[in-house]
């Protein structure tokens, strides 16, 4: 999407002002932190003032939208999505769907080495995704961000979906690809803890980002913890810098509403795939 | 010495691929290795290695495999021929009234392990297959699992890949296609040779009963159906010969257990060492992750060989404890780590795998044979 700019700040130099409006004070204090890290870039409290919106109620972005805003959207339900994108493209706004996940050091790393050609042609991706949230019951929104870097590796969509379950709190999710590409993830809630892991094994070499090769040790009274030292809010800020730009530059952001639909269909898949006790398609 | 405690004399039959094997025998006290044997029309390279692991043991070589078993009172063999003649080495040590050890795989077909599988029973001997269950961060993960600190497991998953090469990479034009047994010959300079054989054998079958005996030791768990993936990714040879050299495997277990296994022989450039081996496991009370490459020791210094570990792994006491599972189960203490019963029921997995991978489909596990009542 590369339309017009209604309200400024899409011009090169230009100062741009973004609105924050966030339910959950945690990415509302993360983006507030990109935002302040980003030249030329303000943060608005006034609706009006705002050039654009950072929003995960679809109300919300809807009206922003309408109001000519462009609209980063902290929500990847595809329903919401599709609105959204609508009213932006009716606008001539930008839209983008925050797939953060993109955007977290390790993945961009793994992600980056990867379209350098460095590890190859693409054979496996292996994603471990643990959760200390509670599950709310297994949902494709949920598992959309790790699919979306799934499906970017390989450049299409899966040709075989498998996939299994337990109660609400597991789902471990199998990909077949063309040319015997293949992919596994499994995504656990309530788990004490969290855990991320992304491997890709490529024909000429691999990436491992891997929570478990980052880890401090902890010796306390009483026990030994190992603390991940984390890769703080930089991928809010890499989401974030990549949405400006492309209002700014006015062309279409690296994340689109298409990206969301495809992930969001795979995931689906796997979801009802795990319903039915592993069915391939 | 009592009876219990005496030293066993084993027989060392068919000395083809890695010796790792009979020289874990022969360095136990508990075991001699007292003779080295093979079958007279075996073709001149088998011959040959079988002659140099006898002269370096000191001990015969006899072109003869029952006249050796008959001959050098013999309580044990150990099989570590082409994977397609495990069974059959291990049947006839068996039907002479001894116990045996296998190198993995048990067999690339699932009638001879059912085969190998009767006649242990029917002949009452003790049976062990090889594997890498007693690397020190996999007793740690079994200790942890079994004292209970994860809860009742409900996922397993676990990432085994080699980081070696396997001859020209994919994807090389050659005058003619590779033949399997001549690469795998070639092989054994560098140690990569673990299919060697006449049948050309995909990932799975040489490498997947490590990682499969280390979810069937922690969970204790059978697997009922499984669903798989499987590609030739990286080497010419697996192409020619059509056997995976990458494959993904979804395994439903018993007690409702998801397990997962990613194996490859993934190239050595793909890892600064032996490759990227993990356990992931989640129980009701929490999480494990586990490197099995650990504990180790980082060694670097200037001139050093670009193909040399970085990592070294310490503390790896595997063949001497496989060896001290085995005596403790010959001196009347229960049965192994993995036998051949255990072993047969990995090589139904992995045959299931590979249908489901030709199938598009999931596959159940073929259950083994019942127990004959007299």
């Amino acid at each position: 999407m590369a339309g017009s700019v209604n309200r400024g700040a899409g011009s090169a130099g230009g100062g741009m002002n973004i609105v924050l409006k966030l339910g959950s004070p945690c990415p509302e204090r993360d983006f507030d932190a990109a935002l302040r890290r980003l030249r030329g870039v303000a943060r608005s409290v006034e609706w009006a003032a705002g050039d654009a919106v950072v929003a995960d109620e679809p109300d919300v972005a809807l009206a922003a939208a309408g109001d000519g805003c462009h609209v980063l959207l902290h929500d990847l339900e595809p329903d919401h999505v599709a609105a959204v994108e609508q009213a932006c493209g009716l606008a001539g706004t930008t839209f983008m769907p925050a797939h953060a996940w993109r955007f977290r050091p390790s993945v961009r790393e793994v992600i980056r080495s990867h379209r350098a050609g460095e590890l190859g042609v693409p054979g496996l991706v292996r994603i471990h995704r643990w959760s200390g949230e509670a599950s709310s019951g297994i949902r494709a929104a949920a598992i959309v961000p790790e699919i979306d870097v799934i499906l970017g590796v390989f450049g299409a969509s899966e040709e075989s979906v498998h996939a299994v379950s337990r109660g609400d709190d597991f789902l471990q999710v199998h990909l077949g690809f063309a040319d015997g590409g293949m992919a596994l993830a499994d995504f656990a809630w309530g788990v004490p803890g969290s855990y991320r892991s992304l491997c890709l094994i490529g024909s000429t070499g691999a990436a491992y980002a891997d929570d478990h090769h980052n880890m401090n040790l902890l010796l306390a009274a009483g026990f030994v913890r190992a603390i991940n030292v984390g890769q703080g809010a930089i991928e809010v800020h890499g989401l974030l810098a990549e949405f400006v730009e492309a209002v700014r530059e006015g062309r279409e952001p690296a994340v689109t509403a298409v990206d969301t639909r495809s992930a969001f269909a795979t995931a689906r898949a796997a979801v009802n795939a795990a319903r039915v006790a592993g069915e391939v398609r | 010495m009592s009876q219990a405690r005496r030293i066993r004399r084993v027989a060392a039959l068919s000395v083809v691929k890695h010796d790792y094997l009979p020289r874990a025998v022969a360095a136990h006290p508990r075991f001699d290795v007292v003779v080295v044997a093979d079958d007279a029309d075996r073709p001149a390279w088998t011959h040959e290695r079988n002659t140099l692991f006898a002269r370096e043991l000191g001990v015969p070589y006899v072109r003869d495999v029952e006249r050796a078993l008959r001959d050098f009172d013999v309580e044990a063999a150990v099989v570590s021929s082409e994977a397609e003649r495990h069974c059959d080495l291990g049947i006839r040590a068996v039907e002479a009234g001894l116990h045996v050890i296998l190198d993995k795989p048990m067999s690339p077909s699932l009638e001879e392990c059912d085969r190998m599988l009767r006649t242990v029973r029917a002949h009452g001997v003790k049976s062990f297959v090889w594997n890498r269950n007693f690397l020190p961060a996999v007793l740690n993960a079994r200790d942890i699992v079994h004292g209970g600190a994860l809860g009742a497991l409900f996922a397993v998953h676990c990432d085994f890949y080699f980081s070696k090469d396997a001859g020209p990479p994919k994807g090389t034009r050659l005058e003619k296609p590779i033949d399997w047994l001549e690469r795998q010959l070639e092989a054994h300079a560098d140690g990569s040779d673990g299919g060697v054989g006449v049948a050309p054998l995909g990932e799975l079958q040489v490498e997947g009963i490590y990682p499969l005996a280390y979810i069937r030791m922690l969970t204790g768990a059978r697997v009922h159906r499984v669903f798989a993936r499987t590609a030739t990714h990286f080497h010419q040879a697996n192409v020619d010969n059509e056997v995976e050299d990458l494959a993904t495997v979804t395994l439903e277990m018993e007690g409702g257990i998801t397990g997962t296994l990613c194996i490859g022989r993934i190239g050595a450039a793909s890892h600064p060492d032996i490759g990227e081996i993990k356990l992931h496991l989640l129980g009701r009370a929490g999480g494990l992750v586990v490197a099995e490459a650990r504990p180790e020791v980082a060694v670097h210094y200037r001139g050093q060989d670009p193909k040399e570990f970085r990592h070294r792994r310490i503390a790896d006491e595997n063949d001497f404890l496989l060896m001290e599972d085995f005596a403790r189960a010959l001196d009347g203490d229960g049965c192994t780590v993995l036998d051949v019963e255990g072993a047969r029921d990995i090589c139904a997995v992995i045959d299931a795998a590979v249908r489901s991978s030709r199938s598009g489909r999931p596959e159940d596990v073929v259950a083994a044979p019942p127990v004959q009542r007299a």
